[in-house]
């Protein structure tokens, strides 16, 4: 039954962004088109006039990708409200299923919806950013194929921001593995904000929580996330646990600041778990009282 | 044998749904197909169901009759598991609000439910996936009745054409309980007496349809039990038999009834 309901999640979101995501794939495609030809054959003008188009499909590009996120974001939580608590409520919430499946369900479908606008977001960032570096770093002849290491230049701005921090720059898997690591908690990051929002809009579901009318999911939205974050930031600071990693992919723990800092200079790294990971641990009890005002709490009033 | 807390009526100290000490009739579970035991709901200081309990007999075609804003929508979305906070004991088919009752009972809101991103066809599944009682094959041959093509998009159709597909679906299935909420509200006179055939005929043998409407004349000869509402409580619950020996019509009791609220209807 929770995978039917997934399918149904990923189903609704996806036909709201299904177009701009075609429309961004369109882009992307002229954009590496004009990558590619080479326009010097045309003279200057030719070259002027493809340099232009790169400049100016590159920033409908990026334009488009920001108006996806955005998208996503309104169809996820449109669709979240539209579904459990509106007119289509009716049918959702009669379903022979209990809360926890119906809300874990607009959960998962929700979260990847938004972890792939983001991912989406981000290549369509890094296509246009690669299509400007080439022109200003004069390869605009698409014969050299130094050209398309995106893998170098992406590289080269990692480094440059490490050393701008003060720091040494580590080994290549160290960095790998703090990417990951940050990228990871990027995801976990999206995964607590769209439950916080879902939870937010049943709250505001909830006798007397509903007596404030359409401001009601923001407030409780930034009354929550403030909590949330507020515990985490102080369980952080009581309790501070780092992951030290060295360049064998050998992961230890240690409680001690001044370590962590220690283990930057001799170019390891080291990553503090405590915030998002008790942010994580605190979702599972906003969860529970999400899916329990469901089960229990909340009318379908539509 | 032990109760659980909460299935305790506190004024009597005995079970809500236990019989009266001098009744020799031994209920099983599945006799009645609603028990209602000291049902409350508000919204705000709008008393809307103050306090009543009724059993409905299993089996039954049942008008809830009442005038508007009597409760009968409430009424309808708490057995549906639709409304939560309210306060009393409510069983269908002998099973709490839940799950269990929830895959029983087909329910048609008055309301159009569907996404309007759905094709007719996509209704269909969707009831298919959810639902294990839902005959599909029935379900083609309605929207073949009702001249529904099958890849039309629910947003293109006409109010009535959703409600007749919504119709359709929900009386496809093969539930022990139907809950409409006024499935003769929105559509004109000449296809009251198709939609009427097709919920009359194709409910499921010894199933029980609580159907709610204002059109007591149209439908009073197919109930076999009324349940009146209004003002917050049960004004009536009897089965029609016992209507008929007065010689008056339903839709006279009614009026009767209901008194100067039907003005208000």
């Amino acid at each position: 039954m929770l995978g039917k309901l997934i399918k149904n999640g990923f189903k609704s979101n996806l036909s709201a962004t299904f177009t701009i995501y075609i429309t961004m794939l369109i882009m992307s495609v002229v954009l590496g088109a004009l990558i590619l030809f080479d326009f010097t054959s045309f003279g200057t003008n030719g070259a002027v006039a493809a340099l232009v188009s790169k400049l100016v499909v590159s920033a409908a590009l990026c334009v488009t990708s920001i108006v996806s996120v955005i998208l996503t974001l309104v169809a996820v939580f449109g669709d979240f409200s539209r579904s459990m608590y509106g007119t289509e409520g009716h049918l959702t919430m009669a379903l022979p299923v209990r809360g926890s499946a119906l809300l874990l369900a607009k959960w998962i479908s929700g979260t990847l919806c938004v972890i792939i606008s983001y991912l989406v977001f981000y290549l369509s960032l890094i296509f246009c950013a690669f299509s400007v570096l080439t022109d200003l770093s004069g390869y605009i002849n698409a014969g050299d194929a130094a050209s398309y290491n995106v893998y170098a230049i992406a590289w080269q701005f990692i480094t440059y921001a490490i050393e701008a921090s003060g720091k040494i720059i580590p080994d290549e898997s160290i960095i790998f593995t703090m990417v990951n690591l940050y990228a990871f908690e990027g995801a976990v990051r999206v995964c607590i904000f769209v439950l916080l929002v879902f939870f937010s809009i049943t709250l505001a579901h909830v006798r007397p929580f509903n007596k404030i009318k359409k401001l009601g999911p923001i407030l409780y939205f930034f009354a929550s996330f403030a909590v949330v974050e507020g515990i985490s930031k102080l369980v952080s600071a009581m309790v501070k646990v780092y992951m030290l990693i060295d360049a064998n992919y050998a992961f230890t723990f240690t409680l001690y600041e001044s370590e962590a800092n220690l283990a930057w200079s001799y170019g390891l790294g080291a990553y503090p778990i405590t915030g998002v990971y008790c942010s994580a641990l605190m979702s599972i009890a906003v969860f529970l009282v999400t899916a329990y005002l469901i089960d229990r709490k909340v009318n379908v009033d539509a | 044998m032990d109760y659980r807390p909460e299935d305790i009526n506190p004024e009597t100290g005995r079970p809500y749904y236990a019989p009266p000490e001098d009744d020799v009739v031994i209920y099983t579970r599945n006799t009645f197909a609603f028990k209602v035991r000291n049902l409350s709901k508000s919204y705000g200081d709008n008393l809307v169901l103050d306090n009543i309990s009724f059993d409905i007999p299993a089996g039954r075609i049942v008008g809830l009759l009442g005038p508007n804003g009597c409760g009968k929508t409430t009424l309808i979305k708490i057995l549906a598991g639709l409304i939560n906070d309210y306060t009393g004991l409510v069983k269908v088919d002998g099973k709490r609000i839940g799950i269990a009752s929830k895959s029983h009972t087909a329910y048609l809101p008055d309301k159009t439910f569907f996404p309007g991103r759905f094709r007719t066809i996509d209704c269909i599944d969707y009831f298919q996936d959810f639902f294990t009682d839902f005959n599909r094959e029935k379900a083609l041959d309605f929207m073949d009745r009702f001249g529904i093509e099958r890849n039309q998009k629910v947003q293109t159709m006409s109010k009535g054409m959703q409600e007749k597909l919504q119709l359709l679906t929900v009386m496809a299935r093969e539930a022990d309980i139907y809950l409409l909420d006024e499935p003769l509200g929105g559509v004109d006179p000449a296809a009251r007496s198709v939609i009427l055939d097709i919920i009359m005929n194709n409910y499921k043998e010894d199933a029980t349809v609580l159907l709610s409407t204002h059109l007591v004349n149209d439908l009073e000869t197919s109930f076999d039990h009324v349940l009146m509402l209004g003002k917050g409580s049960v004004l009536v619950n009897t089965g029609i038999d016992n209507l008929r020996q007065t010689g008056k019509s339903v839709e006279e009791i009614f009026k009767e009834v209901i008194g100067d609220a039907w003005e208000v209807d």
